[in-house]
């Protein structure tokens, strides 16, 4: 088996007295489409945080690609791996190309000019991500949908063997939705890229990511391949909610749904 | 996928040949621009004659000029328009790299509360009448509360040796709001000093040495090289330190950088000239607005702006207008109706988009 991306071993992370990481093991394979779902506060921002260096852990390690992660310098890292945050930043007025193109950032040497290579990536990453027309767009004058799909194309550009993305689908609607995802899915399949996605939609986790991780309090509750970790026995103790999942002919996967109030009737 | 056929774009961003037209362009018009205003004043002197004094000077001939004319224009004027220009371009420059790191384009070089620390510590000065250092005491003095402040705000917002920009602003806010505090406290007790003290507060660029041009001049140069060779990890900063990190910039230690060459460099103005409010705020917006939020052609354009805004605003209070108006108050008079309107022209813009 190909060494491993990530492997994390008894991480704890706290902000000031509240701990939100506690004793936290994860190891990441490479080449493969990793789903991260949890209910709201349970460290997933955090976890990804501490994934990309932003974060020192309190106590426990972790390694990318055999090396501990402090010993990476940060543009040498930016171009191993990628983060695409939750929340946009966008709030000076680039335009779309401008800001695709800084995900080029750690490849472009101070004061050279981007590359022909580096020109090629942004275009395809613009076209991609449906964004060509919008291409001297101010970022500040886009829909929020927009805004996300820059922020994609972003690490599209950025061209990273391992992609890190916080609900990358946030506020697209569901055309957009599936093509990001299924992009993503693409070069997971195609070039052996391993991406870790925060997603919410449970059923796009289990028509996309080959590997889910469901964390809750600040610990992996459950991590294996999505068909035996996505049940309703992990759905109940993780989110507390009556769900079922099941074969769906049209959708030619599997589905979860709910009960309303968690089931209590 | 099919390409659009290739139009003439008018939103192309400005090409290199095109940045490095404008960048000389602004020069050329603040040559010409301190040429013209030297020769202002009581005593006019033709923009020739400017030329030859200074040429004169610096090839250590003799300009075929009065003596009184050479005095003038070498030694009253020069000093001063040039300690103007220095001023003007260091508070453009420092507010450019406030409003990028702070994540705030209303920041200014004194939303740290550098201004604050500075008056407290000319405050201070003047009250205790201190002359070690002679006329320059006040000065370093401004300069040394400037910078003990920057020093405060950033241990105070400081968590697990990181800042975020929140918690700078607020940081700032709290600081500023004791030092000045303490400010009025120091006129209360001051006495007949306290008319010296307020004019102090209210900036001033009269009777400026060479010395005072060349120190502030030279903080300002040093300060943008070290911006200019930042301006890329600055732009990236404008997304937030977890984006910038995750691009590969050293977020920590650049934004210290930043942090500390800024707040020097709106020190070594505040301490020259006093507090002069507003350019530092509306050059980098008007200029944004102008030439794109790119900080590698943002920051020549707002250095140069800079300069001709604040050579242009003393030259009216020294030589247009009937009695000397501090040129603090002329900048906030005229540049904060201005602002206003700058302002409210792009809500609306945006509102309609």
């Amino acid at each position: 088996m190909a060494e491993p991306v990530f492997t994390i071993r008894g991480l704890s992370f706290a902000y000031g007295a509240q701990p939100v990481l506690r004793g936290l093991d994860l190891t990441i394979t490479p080449g493969r489409f990793h789903g991260l779902v949890g209910p709201n506060g349970c460290g997933k921002t955090t976890l990804l945080d501490v994934m990309t260096g932003l974060l020192r852990p309190a106590a426990g390690s972790v390694s990318f690609q055999g090396r501990p992660l402090a010993a990476w310098r940060a543009g040498e890292l930016a171009r191993s791996l990628s983060l695409t945050p939750q929340e946009p930043g966008l709030g000076f007025p680039y335009t779309v190309r401008e800001t695709v193109l800084m995900g080029r950032h750690a490849f472009i040497p101070r004061f050279s000019a981007p590359s022909a290579r580096d020109e090629a990536l942004v275009e395809a990453a613009l076209t991609r991500l449906d964004l060509a027309a919008l291409a001297h767009h101010p970022v500040t004058e886009l829909s929020g949908g927009e805004k996300q799909r820059v922020l994609l194309a972003r690490a599209l550009a950025q061209d990273a063997p391992v992609m890190l993305l916080d609900e990358p689908t946030n506020n697209l609607d569901v055309r957009h939705a599936l093509a990001a995802l299924g992009e993503l899915e693409r070069l997971v399949r195609d070039q052996g890229r391993t991406v870790v996605a925060v997603l919410h939609d449970l059923n796009l986790a289990a028509a996309f990511c080959d590997q889910l991780i469901l964390m809750d309090q600040g610990r992996i509750a459950a991590f294996g391949p999505t068909p035996e970790a996505l049940c309703a026995a992990n759905l109940e103790a993780v989110f507390g909610v009556r769900a079922a999942v099941r074969w769906d002919e049209f959708a030619q996967g599997r589905v979860v749904v709910f009960q309303k109030n968690g089931g209590a009737a | 996928m099919h390409h659009h056929p290739p139009t003439a774009a008018p939103d192309q961003p400005p090409r290199r040949g095109l940045r490095r037209a404008l960048i000389l362009g602004l020069l050329a018009l603040l040559l010409a621009l301190v040429v013209i205003t030297c020769g202002l004043g009581y005593i006019r002197v033709a923009p020739h004659q400017v030329a030859q004094v200074v040429f004169g000077h610096l090839t250590g001939g003799e300009a075929p000029v009065a003596r009184l004319v050479d005095q003038v224009v070498w030694e009253v004027r020069l000093p001063r328009i040039l300690s103007a220009a220095a001023v003007g371009a260091a508070l453009a420059l420092a507010g450019v790299v406030f409003q990028g790191i702070l994540l705030n384009p209303l920041a200014d070089p004194f939303t740290l509360g550098v201004s604050s620390g500075a008056a407290f510590g000319a405050a201070l000065a003047l009250w205790l009448g201190l002359t070690f250092l002679g006329p320059y005491t006040v000065a370093l003095l401004a300069f040394l509360g400037a910078m003990a402040t920057l020093a405060a705000v950033i241990a105070l917002s400081a968590k697990d040796g990181q800042t975020s920009p929140t918690s700078l602003i607020l940081s700032g806010v709290i600081v500023a709001a004791i030092l000045s505090a303490g400010i009025s406290f120091i006129k209360y007790l001051s006495g007949e000093q306290v008319s010296v003290i307020i004019f102090w507060l209210l900036g001033s660029l009269a009777g400026r040495t060479w010395l005072e041009a060349g120190l502030t001049g030279g903080v300002a140069c040093l300060g943008f090289l070290i911006f200019l060779f930042h301006a890329r990890d600055l732009n990236l900063l404008s997304l937030g330190p977890r984006a910038a990190a995750a691009l590969g910039v050293e977020v920590r230690r650049v934004r210290l950088i930043l942090l500390i060459t800024a707040s020097l460099v709106s020190a070594a103005a505040v301490a020259v000239a006093g507090i002069i409010g507003f350019v530092g705020l509306l050059i980098p917006h008007l200029m944004r607005m102008l030439v794109g939020p790119d900080n590698r052609l943002l920051l020549p354009a707002a250095g140069l702006a800079g300069a001709m805004l604040l050579l242009t605003a003393d030259t009216l209070t020294r030589w247009a207008l009937p009695h000397e108006v501090p040129i603090g108050v002329l900048t906030a008079l005229i540049g904060g109706p201005f602002f206003c309107y700058v302002f409210r022209r792009k809500q609306l813009g945006v509102g309609r988009g």
